[in-house]
């Protein structure tokens, strides 16, 4: 359900207090300067604020800081959604522990295990590759003549570049290219990166239409999936048993004529998909930008539609074990991104034990004033 | 099969005094049924339908109501939209009139001397084939592209009039959305009759629609480069048209908007979309009424939901239905297809037997 009808729900409209997982989950309404903690009831429990708009991007990360790029109020690359700047690390009060400013830096930021942090740089390939990227709308490159890629940049805690996948020499064009519908500037979009456990790396890159695992000491394409399956993908997992997971957001589908969302989890050796969920309408779920799929210590997938601004608990038998949708509504003043909106890009849940919330305390009362317009009780 | 579920109220709201007074039709998605509610969303009268209606339809002043039913086993049943009998009830349901074409598709438009214009689906020359633009190269279903043809046929059951796409459309303005295969070419699933005679089309793969000079056959204009897999066209006041662009298959944000283009320098003069702009978004189906009051009727098809809205874009009626339905593509939905108002003094309402 949608339209006008929808955006009369706020708030948590479900919550099944057996099968949902206890905790707390992090909303970062598109486009603003802030970011909530709320418990399982929507009350807000803690909130950090941001100087300037972030990225599509914010997490909390295992130590209890929130990691999220800071957006430029110009991005290096216009048509880039995404497109953030500085990197910050805050603590639970706010104060900056780690700052990295990288202008060409988009999407995500990805805290590896061993300190260092990763994300995608958008990089301008050299002209003469150009005749041999495929797909996208004809004569669509930025200024007539620049198709961007990605590469993936890793530096140190200290902000030195110490390992740099190039995007236009690892990627074969002859496999990856693009849907039809998007622009020729925006070759590969990655808008999600995973550490595998084995320490290679998992991205989702949006127009190509492709997962893809990464050696990350040889930077080969070890893996890849999604050509056919899924479109303009968001939020790639490992989740265990040799599966991985995305949201397909699922606009621009060849010859489908009604569009619909899902989450897919496929078996990286079989290449099946082992597990889907799609709303039982399949047209009443669906997002074409941002959105989110994370999988729960208990077993649940946490599923964020972005721009109805709602967020879900689903078993694995799918059913509906939380839902929520985010009260807050704002405007972007983006031409491409109209109207009064509640989007939220993709939002995490963590348990109660999380270890990071660990000495960290939990009062409602401290937002008492939020609350009474946000929280429970308040719709 | 229908099942009613339980939801608070089917009206959600209505404003009284901004509303255009009269009835809704409109029918669940594959149902074998259609129903007329007044304004409260209570179901005055009810039509059981031999066969589910692929799109719009349309009581006449007699109270009979006209539709295109979906056959089930026809050559062309397992295309979208598939028709291939227009069918006439009268109120109590008892067939009237019938006539088939098993290739007849989407829409159809009753003119007034009760003559009926529908859209079928023509087998395009091979020669045309290769001149015809978009979609993914070498996906012609076994070879085949289909086009659409319009035919007029008398109450008789004589064709008495018949165009064809391949024959009058510009092929370098009406090309195929580059995501979709070449089995057809244009789809027109919406046809409107003007004050002057001539004939509205809205063609839905190619992103576009024309107005179609009668006598001749020519194409009088082509409106291309808004439109995104559209329908329901229509002549308003003042000469401009109106449609419902669905926004499928677009590079932004998906949602649909209701727009009026003024014909003369194809500029569109009023559009609505939602504040909230994803929230408004019917990828498939979709229609546009206006009222005698300057309302628009807006059936929001894939959300079950039917909107009326002042020329300022303030909601002042909201139903959405509560009869749910299973469809292979669709799932367990309360799609609805197509909606229309009808004030009382309608001839078609008197002396009429009523639900209450």
């Amino acid at each position: 359900m949608s339209g006008t009808a929808l955006t009369r729900k706020f708030g948590v409209t479900k919550y099944d207090k057996k099968k949902a997982l206890n905790g707390y989950t992090l909303l970062a309404p598109l486009w603003n300067k802030f970011a909530w903690l709320i418990d399982m009831e929507g009350n807000i429990v803690h909130k950090w604020t941001f100087n300037k708009r972030p990225g599509d991007f914010t997490e909390l990360l295992p130590n209890g800081n929130l990691l999220y790029p800071e957006r430029f109020p110009t991005p290096k690359v216009m048509f880039l959604g995404g497109c953030g700047c500085d990197l910050l690390e805050v603590n639970w009060d706010n104060k900056v522990v780690w700052k990295h400013i990288d202008g060409e830096q988009h999407h995500i930021v990805r805290r590896l295990r061993n300190g260092n942090t990763v994300y995608p740089v958008v990089k301008e390939i050299p002209h003469n590759l150009n005749s041999k990227v495929k797909g996208g709308i004809p004569g669509s490159e930025e200024n007539g003549q620049s198709i961007f890629g990605d590469n993936l940049r890793e530096v140190n805690p200290d902000g030195e570049i110490v390992w740099e996948w190039v995007g236009h020499e690892r990627l074969d064009l002859d496999v990856f290219s693009i849907c039809p519908m998007e622009p020729r500037a925006d070759w590969v979009h990655t808008n999600s990166i995973v550490e595998m456990p084995d320490g290679d790396l998992l991205i989702c890159c949006r127009n190509i239409d492709s997962l893809i695992i990464i050696d990350k000491k040889t930077g080969d394409v070890k893996w890849h999936w999604g050509k056919g399956h899924i479109k303009h993908a968001h939020m790639v997992s490992y989740v265990g048993d040799g599966n991985v997971m995305c949201y397909d957001n699922g606009p621009h589908r060849e010859n489908i004529l009604v569009d619909y969302s899902r989450v897919v989890i496929v078996n990286i050796e079989t290449k099946k998909i082992v597990w889907e969920y799609v709303d039982e309408a399949p047209q009443n779920h669906f997002s074409l930008i941002n959105c989110g799929a994370q999988k729960l210590p208990n077993g649940n997938i946490f599923i964020t539609e972005s721009t109805k601004g709602r967020i879900i608990e689903v078993t694995p038998e799918k059913e509906i074990v939380w839902e929520y949708y985010n009260p807050f509504y704002n405007t972007t003043g983006l031409e491409t991104q109209p109207g009064w909106n509640s989007w939220v890009h993709r939002a995490y849940r963590y348990p109660v034990d999380y270890s990071g919330f660990e000495g960290k305390e939990f009062n409602p009362v401290d937002y008492r004033e939020y609350n009474k317009i946000y929280g429970s009780g308040a719709f | 099969m229908i099942t009613k579920e339980k939801e608070p109220r089917p009206l959600l709201y209505r404003n009284p005094i901004r509303e255009f007074k009269g009835y809704t039709l409109f029918s669940p998605l594959e149902s074998k049924e259609a129903y007329l509610i007044d304004l409260k969303g209570r179901i005055a009268h009810k039509w059981s339908l031999p066969l589910a209606a692929s799109y719009n339809m349309e009581i006449l002043e007699n109270g009979n109501l006209l539709y295109m039913g979906k056959v089930e086993d026809g050559p062309m049943s397992d295309f979208e939209g598939c028709g291939g009998k227009l069918i006439e009830l009268d109120w109590d349901s008892n067939p009237v009139w019938e006539y088939t074409d098993p290739y007849m598709h989407h829409t159809f438009y009753r003119r007034r001397n009760g003559n009926i214009l529908f859209a079928k689906w023509v087998k395009t020359p091979d020669e045309a084939i290769n001149s015809i633009k978009g979609g993914i190269e070498g996906t012609e279903k076994d070879g085949i592209m289909w086009s659409d043809a319009i035919i007029e046929v008398d109450k008789y059951g004589y064709v008495v009039y018949q165009w064809k796409a391949y024959e009058h459309l510009d092929r370098e303005k009406h090309i195929i959305c580059p995501l979709d295969h070449r089995t057809e070419w244009t789809r027109a699933n919406s046809i409107y009759e003007k004050e002057n005679g001539n004939i509205l089309v809205n063609f839905m793969m190619t992103h576009s629609a024309a107005e179609i000079e009668k006598e001749t056959g020519k194409v009088l204009w082509d409106f291309t480069g808004e439109l995104a897999h559209a329908h329901s066209i229509s002549e308003v006041a003042g000469g401009n048209f109106m449609l419902f662009d669905n926004g499928l298959h677009t590079i932004y944000i998906g949602f649909s908007r209701i727009i009026e283009v003024d014909p003369r320098s194809m500029k569109i003069v009023w559009e609505y979309k939602e504040d909230s702009i994803a929230s408004f978004y019917s990828s498939i189906l979709g229609g546009c009424q206006r009222l005698g009051n300057g309302n628009t009727l807006i059936c929001d098809s894939s959300n079950g939901r039917i909107v009326e809205v002042t020329p300022e874009k303030e909601v002042i009626w909201e139903y959405v239905s509560p009869y749910y339905h299973d469809h292979n593509l669709y799932g367990h939905s309360n799609i609805i297809i197509d909606a229309k108002r009808y004030p009382p003094e309608y001839p078609a309402f008197k002396d009429k037997d009523w639900l209450f």
